[in-house]
């Protein structure tokens, strides 16, 4: 804790340095951004009249999300939806070079919203709703847990498993995917797509369940063929019924497709893994006043209920409703554990790091070509 | 061969275009500039097109170089010398399957290309076939879709298990068997075959229209077949021709990344998909990416050197006679059918079924591929149409779409001006640069140029797309623009100097009019590949300058291939409407007669 405080007084500092560099090479808005009384960030948001958010979520659920910001001011969110590594290595070069594309900065990874706060390149900023949301997800002043949690699923095709599967495959995913039977009807999401994603894999090969399925498992998925893809493809490749059973799909992306009538249901792996999106304002961003108002907007439950029915996921902010109508379905069950600490756990950060050879050893047990 | 006097200078300069090596003709020395002393000096347009083009083209290459030597990628904090990312490409064995699996594709896209664009050239050239220029469009056509998006419409027909072809002929047939499996080596290969025949087709064709037809007269007066005739005569004078669209088809197979991507291909990783995946996964390398760029570098630096040696080699067989001789048409009869039946065949797996699905997908609210359930809506384009970016990035689109091949084409003429007409060892190397970026992978060139101009206000601007799109078109527009200038006698251009206009008044009033036939194709080639290019720009567009084209790949990317199918049908009909409009209003075609 002590290291966080010490290496926020650093980022803090930083901001503070990057921001007056902002202000020395003619940066017109950003001089006293953060002071500003609510009234006045409106009409200053207003008169910048747009932002670009730089996002990993789901790149549909983004768009009709910040609509309903849109809505209410009237000021444009220009969604740029990347991966998150990409996005992050994007984002990082361009703070590096002084070059703020981002107005507002949100991924999943916690490690990379961290990097950036220690960097500078993530305002101090605090919403006034900032007490509406969970504190241990977040940095407080730096970034929120604004979108909710979503949770890694098994997702599986409905049409394309007898019932005896599909019950094979809800009792426990891991271990049916090993099962010869599903012989080139899987797909799996490789831990190189986040570090949630890794969070899964490791768990189940050196984490916590290492003596239930250990190396030996990711041999016998291995003999089973899988088709390797990022969670957006994988999720496809089930509603098609290219494969029956997808390995590493996040419920909030799951969760859409079932609302719009797709033959899909999931399974919580026991324990799942999970984590929130995060998002900061930018420290040098192009549009400072309508960055602050958007972290403003989003913080409020009304913008948390709007993002919880479009992506059906379960709402973090303290006074939100839970809308989710996948709740009430016959095969829903919620997760009974979850593993959200991997974001703090040094084994599994050494060993995803770059130095670790987490992803080199996953490749060759699965026979990824990377 | 049927030679006369107006046209042996302009073959005397066809017969070698590169200047360097050229002997002298008997006007050589008119044509070069002295100084007072009597020595050469590099003209001053030289001087300016040679640092503009090294500007453009060896600046990012230089940086990619650099990068490969580095801890992390340029510009970022705590980066320093390193050679980690070189000794894990080059002193491993962890890129050799991926090293050989990648020119082992491209080589076999290339020869498949070389072999059906060249029965496809000969056919349309020497046979009676009807319906011509049908055929000949039915053959260019797949130009105009971005081949990744040709990937997402054929992993959407063709997947093992969800593919329309698959699950529809399944139940009809009353099968489980798996009909066509785009994912395998054969399947990628198919798809960039449909998308590199055209290219192939174009070069062959040219240098068929540019054959002298009495060779195959005397072939066939001596009593010769057609079969004879086309493999004894035809084939040897266009041999340099076909392989110069060998080895351009294979460097340009090399750096294609958007393809294999798309259609999830895991029997091995291309090079450029390392790369691509160096830059982007997790934990993002980008060192390594430069690294492996590097390493395709040398290849396609060899497949660029045999191409050059191709097309000088096949300049030495081109004659432009005066007496025009129309090549004898060989009746086809009965053979007529299935010559036609076979392009057919092409036409639908390039252009028709293609099309179809992405149709298809683009009403379809989910991914649908059975025809018993499909429920089709208008939803997809609803959303796509209120997206803020749309709009914007057709604005983008279309400046790209106006401004690249209009800078490329511009600077394509003074290249060849400087190329053709000035000749010198600095003609020589102007030559050279501008031929380089063909070896360079597109999203390795990019990444050059991004690191390049991080620190520039240019930097995620509509600006940088031009300056990195111009400088990779710089080898289509300098082709154009020298074969052109090669075909017209210098003695015009050496009329206008002698009566007292200076260099640029010549080039503007003399040699522009005439090459402009050649400049226009180039135009119109150009406008269509800067609207569907991906591969540079996804690397280089800030989230203010995507044009459309990236737009459909950040869709990709996020999983919403309906959306990407909407925009890739978006995409076609403005390429169309573009072409269209030059069609009719500057009376430009898109064909092989310029090239």
């Amino acid at each position: 804790m002590r290291f966080l405080r010490q290496t926020g007084v650093v980022g803090l500092a930083a901001a503070t340095l990057v921001a007056l560099a902002a202000c020395g090479s003619g940066g017109s808005a950003s001089d006293s951004a953060p002071a500003t009384a609510p009234s006045d960030l409106v009409s200053k948001a207003k008169s910048e009249g747009q932002i670009t958010l730089y996002g990993d979520a789901n790149q549909d659920s983004l768009q009709k999300w910040t609509q309903g910001f849109t809505d209410k001011y009237g000021i444009k969110v220009q969604v740029l939806r990347l991966a998150g590594s990409q996005l992050f290595q994007r984002f990082a070069q361009e703070e590096s070079a002084k070059q703020a594309q981002a107005d507002v900065f949100s991924v999943t990874d916690y490690a990379s919203l961290k990097q950036s706060a220690d960097q500078g390149w993530l305002a101090k900023y605090t919403p006034k709703d900032a007490g509406l949301l969970p504190a241990d997800l977040g940095e407080a002043g730096y970034f929120y847990p604004l979108q909710n949690t979503s949770n890694q699923t098994v997702v599986y095709n409905t049409e394309k498993l007898t019932p005896a599967e599909i019950q094979e495959v809800r009792s426990d995913p891991v271990a049916a995917v090993q099962d010869p039977k599903f012989k080139g009807r899987i797909g799996v999401n490789y831990p190189q797509s986040s570090q949630q994603a890794a969070a899964m894999w490791y768990q189940w090969t050196d984490g916590s369940q290492k003596s239930k399925y250990g190396w030996d498992a990711m041999k016998k998925i291995a003999a089973n063929k899988p088709v390797f893809a990022s969670s957006p493809d994988l999720i496809n490749d089930v509603i098609s019924g290219e494969i029956a059973v997808g390995v590493g799909i996040t419920d909030s992306l799951a969760a859409p497709s079932v609302a719009q009538g797709a033959p899909i249901q999931w399974v919580y792996p026991d324990p799942t893994v999970t984590s929130a999106f995060g998002a900061g304002v930018v420290s040098n961003a192009p549009h400072p006043y309508a960055a602050r108002l958007f972290l403003e907007w989003a913080t409020t439950p009304e913008a948390d209920n709007l993002y919880s029915k479009i992506t059906q996921t379960k709402p973090i902010n303290k006074q939100s409703k839970d809308s989710r109508t996948f709740l009430k379905e016959s095969w829903y069950a919620e997760p009974k554990q979850a593993w959200g600490d991997f974001i703090t756990d040094k084994t599994f950060l050494d060993a995803t790091g770059s130095s670790g050879d987490y992803y080199d050893t996953w490749n060759k047990a699965l026979g990824y070509s990377g | 061969m049927s030679t006369d006097i107006t046209s042996a200078q302009p073959s005397a300069a066809l017969a070698d275009p590169t200047p360097g090596t050229a002997p002298r003709g008997p006007r050589g020395g008119r044509g070069a500039r002295r100084g007072a002393q009597g020595r050469r000096w590099p003209s001053a347009l030289s001087v300016v097109v040679l640092i503009v083009l090294l500007g453009l083209i060896a600046g990012p290459v230089a940086t990619v170089f650099f990068g490969a030597f580095q801890s992390k990628a340029p510009g970022m904090p705590n980066n320093g010398f390193s050679l980690d990312a070189i000794e894990k490409v080059y002193a491993s064995t962890a890129y050799v399957k991926s090293l050989v699996g990648t020119l082992l594709m491209s080589l076999a896209v290339a020869a498949l290309s070389v072999v059906v664009g060249a029965v496809a050239a000969w056919v349309l050239a020497r046979t009676d076939v009807r319906w011509r220029g049908l055929l000949e469009l039915g053959v260019i056509i797949p130009l105009f879709m971005s081949p990744f998006v040709g990937a997402v419409a054929w992993s959407m027909l063709a997947a093992p298990h969800s593919g329309m072809i698959n699950v529809n002929l399944r139940w009809m047939l009353h099968t489980d068997r798996t009909f066509v499996n785009i994912t395998s080596i054969p399947g990628l290969t198919f798809v960039l075959l449909l998308y590199y025949v055209p290219y192939a087709y174009l070069l062959v064709s040219a240098a068929l229209k540019n054959v002298d037809p009495s060779l195959e007269e005397a072939s066939y007066m001596n009593g010769r077949g057609v079969i004879a005739t086309a493999l004894k005569v035809t084939l040897p004078v266009v041999r340099p021709s076909l392989a110069a669209a060998f080895f351009f088809v294979a460097v340009l197979a090399t750096g294609v990344f958007a393809v294999p991507q798309v259609l999830n291909f895991n029997s091995f990783s291309p090079l450029a998909v390392g790369v691509y995946r160096s830059m982007t996964v997790f934990p993002s390398n980008p060192p390594v990416g430069a690294a492996i760029g590097t390493l395709m570098f040398w290849f396609t630096l060899a497949g660029i050197y045999f191409y050059r040696r191709s097309i000088r080699n096949g300049q030495r067989y081109v004659t432009i006679g005066a007496r025009g001789t129309r090549p004898r048409l060989v009746r086809l009869g009965w053979k007529k059918w299935p010559v036609m039946g076979a392009f057919g065949l092409y036409g639908l797996l390039a252009t028709v079924l293609p099309y179809a699905a992405l149709a298809l997908m683009s009403l379809t609210p989910y991914s649908i591929t059975d025809f018993r359930k499909m429920s089709l809506g208008l939803d997809n384009f609803v959303s796509v149409a209120t997206t803020p970016d749309v709009v914007h990035s057709f604005e983008n689109s279309l400046w790209l779409g106006v401004l690249v091949p209009t800078i490329a084409v511009v600077l394509g003429l003074a290249v060849a001006y400087v190329v053709v007409r000035e000749r010198g060892r600095l003609g020589a190397v102007v030559d050279y640069v501008s031929t380089f970026p063909i070896a360079v992978p597109g999203i390795v060139f990019a990444t050059g140029i991004v690191w390049l101009y991080v620190r520039t206000p240019m930097y995620a601007t509509l600006t940088l797309l031009v300056i990195a799109l111009v400088g990779v078109y710089m080898p289509h527009a300098s082709r154009f623009a020298t074969t052109g200038l090669m075909q017209i006698d210098r003695s015009l251009e050496e009329a206008g100097r002698m009566s007292g206009a200076g260099k640029f008044r010549v080039i503007r009033t003399v040699s522009f009019p005439l090459v402009r036939p050649s400049l226009l194709s180039a135009w119109i080639l150009l406008f269509v590949f800067s609207m569907r290019e991906v591969n540079e720009t996804v690397v280089i567009a800030g989230p203010n300058s995507r044009p459309l084209s990236v737009l459909a790949w950040d869709y990709v990317q996020a999983g919403s291939l309906r959306e990407a199918a909407v925009v890739g049908l978006v995409l076609t009909l403005v390429m169309l409407a573009g072409v269209l409009i030059a069609r009719f209003v500057l009376r430009v075609r898109l064909d092989s007669s310029n090239l």
